[in-house]
């Protein structure tokens, strides 16, 4: 059997049994990360592995966890950050108070431990100040590897994560835990943590979205699933909403049409009122 | 004359009319290829046999901080961007490239004009431009990529260190981050020589078209009068040089159409179609040689894809087309059509030589093809086509068995 046969079979395996679609990503980061799967488990081949998942269906979610990459840091793209700030925020906001409708709705798409939702959260605080307590804030975060989710939702980071965070934000919205640091509550209070497969097809689990982040995803996904992705998040946002991409990650076929790019270093798209292609 | 003229190329009036004399290229090829260069994304430099660079583009200009008026005319070991410690290597490579031995793409750093470097990957060719040999070379910037690479390689000597896995995440997410570059950065070569060879194409295919419209009522008309006269008889090979010249005015119309496939901007005129009938259309247009079957299998009850007809009626051709090229010793073409959730695949598979893994990611690049009368726009224009309707277009093949285009076309629109 050729290599490729193997592995697609292992991963339909792991979608009809396992109920996780990895069929869709880059081989590359599969096969690198099944490699090391297979030799932690003591077997040889794919179908040795597809024979040690029917044996130990626990094994299943162990995979899951290690083939997505939960790398993340808080403000990640500094700049990404910066820039919506400075490019989104104003108009979201100020949108927000013409209409007399204080409220916000945020989505981190795939957010590993927490990192990202909690920066928007603490970017969010920062930028509305006492105006803060007038809005109505929901941060959305999504991931599929759950021990992930449970550290993101349990908020307590070392200070080696939190290298990345300047001095005074640590300060304003962290508090000591022993040796670590733990989200204040009225950071943790605006974001809301789910499991959701973004590799699942059908509609968007939250619609009517003023943001999304989905930041470093794509990277792992081949052209097909990114593009269904894209679209996907595409249907989530409100018109207008706004997107925000990994600093390497772009949307392939501009959605025809639906984005339009704010700024190409911080990835940055607004939803435009289009999408009335015929 | 003027200066820029002058400058783009230097390749001046004086050569245009040598060429003429020597019948080697055209006023016009000549402007097409001197505008292609000059538009190119990828960088071009072109010296002559001496080694005097002739050839300097703006993306060139662009790459390395050097204006053109500095480079023209100088020898290429002194343009102040090669090592010194690399000439001799470099004089070998120039002189084994005038004998024709053309040598590998490689990798080289060059100082910038301010100081910063770049790394560039380099093609090099041997052309011929007015009986005249010029060696051209085509680079790319990779300095990002390289220094990806760079990031990539030193963590992975840091993997023996403690936080294994941590580190071994990391480096997984930079190896990710570093193809979806290489990937992104494919697409925009792609899509900017797709919008070059459009630019150049829409103007040139206008221009042939009242010709060969011109030349085709010509040969009708000439075809009219000949055939009842007694030189039909007398001279039987006249008719058939007048089926050689319809057949090549057809397939100088399928060249311009495939060219303004690409300067067509916008969006396909879309309405619902059967794709039955579409391929039945498309069959019946083509002359499939006699030791090809054609077997169909066409689902009933398909719903109709909102389409613009006469843009898929060509993908078809083309695919098509290629197909029937691969089965010389004849075969079989088979095409299907099915629903697959919220799309309509159309297959078209062959069973003729089948695409080698190295040749099977470029066969979607324009102006790449392997036959020696190709132009390499057929599949090129597909992808386009089908993309613009929000589909996509893929390629399975097993080498010397047979290869397979699935075309997916979304039935909604959104
Ligand atoms: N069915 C096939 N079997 C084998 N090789 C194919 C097939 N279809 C395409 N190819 C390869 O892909 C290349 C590109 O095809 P494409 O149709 O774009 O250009 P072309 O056929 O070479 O030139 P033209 O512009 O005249 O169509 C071909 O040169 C050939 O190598
Ligand atoms: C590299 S992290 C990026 C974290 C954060 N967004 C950032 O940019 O720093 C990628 C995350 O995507 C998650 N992920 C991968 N595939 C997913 C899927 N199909 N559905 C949901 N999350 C997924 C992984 O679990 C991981 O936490
Ligand atoms: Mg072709």
């Amino acid at each position: 059997m050729v290599a490729g046969e193997a592995l697609g079979l292992l991963l339909d395996k792991v979608y009809q049994d396992g109920r996780y679609d990895f069929r869709g990503y880059r081989s590359g980061t599969v096969v690198r990360r099944l490699e090391r799967r297979l030799y932690a488990t003591g077997v040889r081949s794919y179908q040795d592995y597809i024979g040690f998942l029917e044996a130990h269906p626990e094994e299943y979610a162990r995979l899951a966890n290690y083939l997505t990459i939960t790398v993340s840091d808080f403000f990640r793209s500094r700049y990404a950050f910066a820039q919506v700030a400075r490019l989104v925020l104003p108009e979201l906001v100020s949108n927000r108070i013409n209409q007399g409708r204080l409220s916000l709705r945020l989505w981190s798409a795939g957010c590993a431990r927490g990192e990202e939702p909690y920066s928007i959260a603490i970017l969010l605080a920062e930028f509305l100040g006492a105006r803060r307590q007038d809005f109505d804030i929901s941060i959305y975060a999504t991931d599929i590897n759950q021990p992930a989710l449970e550290a993101a939702e349990a908020g307590i980071y070392s200070s080696n994560d939190m290298a990345n965070l300047p001095p005074n934000l640590r300060e304003g919205y962290f508090t000591p835990v022993g040796e670590a640091y733990g989200v204040r509550a009225e950071i943790k209070r605006m974001v809301h943590f789910a499991y959701f497969d973004l590799a699942a097809t059908g509609g968007p689990p939250f619609t009517d979205l003023d943001l999304i982040f989905c930041c470093n995803v794509l990277i792992y996904f081949q052209k097909q699933l990114q593009e269904s992705l894209l679209g996907r998040l595409c249907d989530g946002l409100a018109t207008p909403g706004y997107l925000v991409l990994g600093e390497v990650e772009t949307p392939t076929c501009n959605l025809r049409g639906r984005l339009d790019c704010l700024d190409t270093k911080a990835k940055i798209y607004k939803k435009n009122t289009g999408g009335d292609y015929v | 004359m003027s200066r820029k003229e002058e400058t783009i190329s230097n390749v001046s009036t004086k050569d245009v009319t040598e060429h003429n004399q020597t019948g080697q290229m055209s006023g016009e090829s000549e402007g097409l290829y001197r505008s292609m260069i000059e538009l190119s994304p990828d960088g071009i430099v072109a010296v002559d046999a001496k080694g005097a660079l002739r050839v300097y583009n703006a993306a060139a200009a662009r790459m390395t901080g050097y204006l053109r008026e500095e480079m023209i005319g100088k020898h290429f070991s002194k343009l102040g961007i090669l090592r010194l410690s690399d000439m001799p290597k470099y004089m070998k490579m120039f002189a084994s490239t005038l004998r024709g031995e053309i040598p590998e793409p490689f990798e080289m750093t060059i100082p910038r004009k301010d100081g910063a470097t770049v790394v560039i990957e380099v093609r090099v060719g041997l052309i011929k431009v007015g009986g005249r040999i010029i060696i051209q070379t085509v680079f790319r910037d990779i300095t990002e990529r390289k220094q990806m690479e760079a990031e990539i390689q030193a963590r992975n000597e840091q993997l023996d260190a403690q936080n294994e896995e941590e580190l071994r995440a990391a480096n997984e997410e930079l190896q990710a981050s570093s193809e979806e570059l290489r990937e992104a950065q494919e697409q925009l070569i792609r899509s900017e020589k797709l919008a070059v060879i459009g630019q150049l194409a829409g103007g040139i295919g206008h221009e042939l078209r009242n010709p060969l419209g011109g030349m085709k009522n010509a040969v009708y008309y000439i075809r009219g009068k000949v055939v009842n006269s007694g030189l039909a008889l007398a001279e039987p090979r006249i008719m058939e040089f007048l089926d050689i010249i319809d057949n090549e005015i057809g397939s100088s119309d399928k060249i311009i159409s495939d060219l303004l496939g690409f300067s067509r901007v916008g969006k396909p005129a879309v309405s619902p179609a059967n794709i039955g009938k579409v391929i039945d259309g498309a069959l019946s247009r083509m002359r499939i040689p006699g030791n090809i079957a054609v077997v169909k299998q066409i689902d009933s009850n398909l719903p109709e894809v909102p389409i613009d007809d006469s843009q898929i009626h060509q993908v078809l051709v083309n695919i098509i087309t290629n197909a029937i090229q691969a089965m010389p010793e004849g075969g079989k073409l088979s095409i299907s059509a099915r629903k697959v959730k919220e799309s309509l695949e159309v297959g078209i598979s062959d069973t003729g030589y089948g695409i080698s893994p190295e040749v099977r990611d470029k066969v979607f690049d324009p102006l790449f093809t392997t036959r020696a009368k190709g132009i390499g726009l057929g599949l090129a224009v597909c992808k386009t086509i089908v993309e613009r309707h929000g589909g996509n277009i893929t390629v399975n093949s097993k080498p010397g068995a047979g290869s397979t285009f699935t075309i997916r076309l979304p039935l909604k629109v959104d």
